[in-house]
């Protein structure tokens, strides 16, 4: 085919497309931080909805890393070759995702530490339908871990909070309407929640058990138990997600995880990972962003001969 | 107040809002919003056998007989789309989008055998759907279509109202869902037109008009009644069917 | 429509695929191999536009005439997007030059690091997914 742009028109043609490119790259990287923002549990002095709870309704992602590595968020799953010598030449780190106990590791039991080790050492080399990671599935990342991986939408309404994850969504419910049966196990959990000051305090059950929280293997089981706090700051900019894992089965005493959020707005760089948003076409001048449709379906669709063994 | 002095005044108030409403031509005794919209917040869900087949038919073995809920009784489909349903029924057992699990696609959620929740807020409806606990967001903040072709399982939905009728223009299908369990079908160039009213407060009348050039001869349209689930504490179960194929491979219970 | 017949053959098709290693989507190592480059040229066969990766198919000629038709995976279709990619940038019959790495498994499947548009157009494509992937755009 023949090449239609003259030279110069080709070369800036070609800066001006991988420029965009180059600059989401940098986005990524200039969103991630190594601290957490402390957040005080407090007033709330904010906008509300008319119901009074605190709005913060939005768009939001993560500020840490993604599901890498739970404990290292900026390593790499340890599987991977080399997967140590990516901490190389980095001076600060963010801190693991658990923030309790200060040791920042799950207090597991020997053999629930075992299982741990033994998913996350072969997870690039899945020789067994266990060792694929869930959220490769598709499945729903679970009530912490979704999270951690893309950016994710806030809604509110009288009686509920939604969350809206690429990996599925949660429902809180506000009305304290008791629990669904135990026996109705559920990857996201079933949520019920209260507004303290600045703090949605939720509390999860009927957990399956199933899903993981980074490709490094951790996991709860069915009878844990999920007390989590948002904890959103008085500029509306940041939150504090906080979890507190409660699990005779598999722990030897509760844990604490800690994941930094910040606001994702119509300046913060479109980088196809924290910013899934586009710009909406409308005749106002108010800049309003939007994410499409989120689904995830390549768990049930042929990619090119690498697939699950059939039984 | 006393009883009789506080039924008077609320007969007075019901008179001025009777009145004050049949002057702006907007129902009575229906949920609204802030903003004075109808709220159909809520969760919805049909008693019709639509998701079993649209068109009138009579029991089979996979299915229990219905009326139909096409306008006309009979989608109006050309001839290579008509000889296209018939294969997509001989196969649908392992044909129906549906076994995938993801998501049954627009409007084929609406009428489907489980049930949808509502959450209204001015800018926007959210609709999540309890199968394959799928979300499609009706914009209603006067935001239009995205540039296209992207290609959206449940298109992409931007909302107007209609006095009391919310209309909603869905287009930028990826043509990949059926409209039932039947083999009803579309392709990517589908358009539909929905409408969604109040017959009263516990039930919405729900229209939609399809058009697809690539499959049916003209438009054609069809409506169903949505019933409000009234049972107390009653809420979506998070049903993400897809999983269950391979969710027996990661059990994690103590002392395994 | 013939492509949802194909892609409906191709999902019956996945049902009997037999491979080792069992894997899925996930991360670029468990899947793909760094040390493995390739560039390929070919003519597109098929799309599989969807989240969280599109796949395109395309047919490549080797030096013997000899084609094979490659599967390249691209990052969510929502990345692209952004990025300004869209799945009509690969009508099928359209030429396209593909560099990326080769499946661990040897398989003509690949994942796209960039891609050349028949108008010129070069892009990022990957799907940036994780480290063990060589860094262009990708997160880490």
């Amino acid at each position: 085919m023949a090449n239609r742009y003259s030279g110069a028109t080709a070369i800036v043609a070609a800066m001006v497309v991988i420029a965009p490119a180059f600059a989401a790259a940098q986005g990524a990287q200039g969103w991630r931080e190594r601290t957490v923002v402390p957040i005080a549990s407090g007033e709330w002095t904010g906008p509300r909805l008319t119901d009074g709870q605190p709005d913060v309704q939005g768009h939001w992602s993560n500020t840490i890393g993604n599901h890498n590595n739970f404990t290292r968020p900026q390593g790499g799953d340890d599987g991977a070759p080399g997967g140590g010598a990516r901490d190389a030449g980095q001076t600060t780190r963010a801190p693991s995702r658990v923030s309790d106990p200060p040791d920042g590791q799950i207090p597991y039991q020997p053999w629930a530490r075992a299982r741990q080790e033994e998913f996350g050492s072969h997870l690039d080399d899945p020789t067994r339908p266990e060792y694929v990671e869930p959220l490769a599935r598709c499945a729903p990342a679970g009530p912490t871990k979704s999270f951690m991986w893309h950016g994710y939408e806030i809604r509110q309404y009288p009686g509920y909070v939604l969350f809206l994850f690429d990996s599925g969504t949660r429902i809180v419910h506000l009305d304290g309407k008791p629990h669904l049966a135990e026996n109705v196990k559920l990857w996201n959990g079933d949520s019920r929640g209260h507004w303290e000051g600045n703090t949605l305090v939720v509390d999860v059950a009927n957990n399956n058990s199933k899903w993981r929280f980074a490709r490094t293997g951790e996991f709860v089981s069915e009878h844990a138990t999920i007390q989590e706090r948002f904890i959103f700051d008085k500029a509306g900019e940041r939150f504090t997600y906080q979890a507190t894992y409660t699990d005779p089965a598999v722990l030897t005493r509760p844990f604490t995880v800690t994941i930094p959020n910040r606001r994702i707005t119509e300046k913060t760089p479109q980088d196809g990972w924290n910013n899934i948003t586009f710009p909406a076409i409308h005749s106002g001048t108010e800049p309003i962003i939007e994410a499409y449709e989120r689904t995830c379906v390549e768990n049930n669709g042929e990619h090119g001969g690498v697939a699950v063994e059939s039984k | 107040m006393r009883p009789r002095g506080l039924f008077t005044l609320m007969l007075a108030l019901s008179l001025l809002t009777m009145a004050s409403a049949s002057a702006q031509e907007k129902q009575a005794g229906i949920p609204r919003g802030a903003d004075g919209k109808p709220d159909f917040s809520g969760i919805w869900q049909t008693l019709t056998a639509a998701e079993y087949d649209l068109e009138p038919h009579s029991t089979r073995k996979d299915a229990p007989p219905g009326p139909g809920i096409v306008e006309g009784q009979f989608i109006p489909y050309r001839p290579e789309a008509l000889r296209q349903r018939t294969k997509n029924f001989e196969a649908r057992a392992t044909n129906d989008p549906r076994t995938k699990c993801f998501t049954l696609g627009t409007p084929r959620g609406i009428y489907s055998a489980e049930p949808f929740q509502i959450f209204q807020r001015s800018r926007d409806l959210t609709l999540v759907f309890q199968f394959g606990h799928s979300v499609r967001t009706i914009h209603t903040n006067e935001t239009r279509h995205p540039k296209g072709p992207i290609g959206f399982w449940l298109g992409d939905s931007r909302g107007r109202w209609d006095g009391d009728t919310l209309v909603v223009d869905v287009v930028d299908f990826n043509g990949e869902t059926w409209l039932d369990r039947a083999g009803n079908f579309h392709s990517d160039q589908l358009h539909v037109v929905e409408r969604w009213s109040f017959l009263d407060a516990n039930t919405i009348q729900y229209a939609a008009t399809l058009e697809d050039p690539a499959v049916y001869t003209r438009p054609w349209s069809l409506s169903v009644m949505l019933h409000r689930h009234r049972e107390p504490n009653f809420q979506l179960i998070e049903n993400y069917c897809y999983t269950l194929d391979y969710d027996r491979f990661y059990p994690v219970s103590s002392g395994q | 429509m013939t492509r949802t017949t194909a892609l409906l053959g191709a999902v019956l098709t996945w049902a009997l695929i037999v491979t080792a290693p069992a894997s899925a989507h996930h991360s670029f190592a468990a899947e793909f191999d760094s040390n493995k480059p390739v560039e390929l040229k070919g003519v597109v066969t098929r799309l599989q536009w969807t989240n969280p990766h599109g796949w395109i198919y395309v047919d490549v000629k080797d030096a013997s005439g000899a084609v094979t038709n490659w599967a390249i995976e691209f990052g969510a279709p929502y990345s692209l997007l952004q990025k300004g990619l869209r799945k009509t940038d690969f009508p099928v019959g359209s030429e396209v030059v593909v560099k990326g790495f080769r499946a661990k498994t040897g398989k003509p499947v690949a994942n796209a690091r960039t891609v050349t548009l028949p108008d010129g157009r070069n892009f990022y494509a990957s799907s940036g997914d994780s480290p063990g992937a060589p860094s262009a755009g990708g997160e880490r």
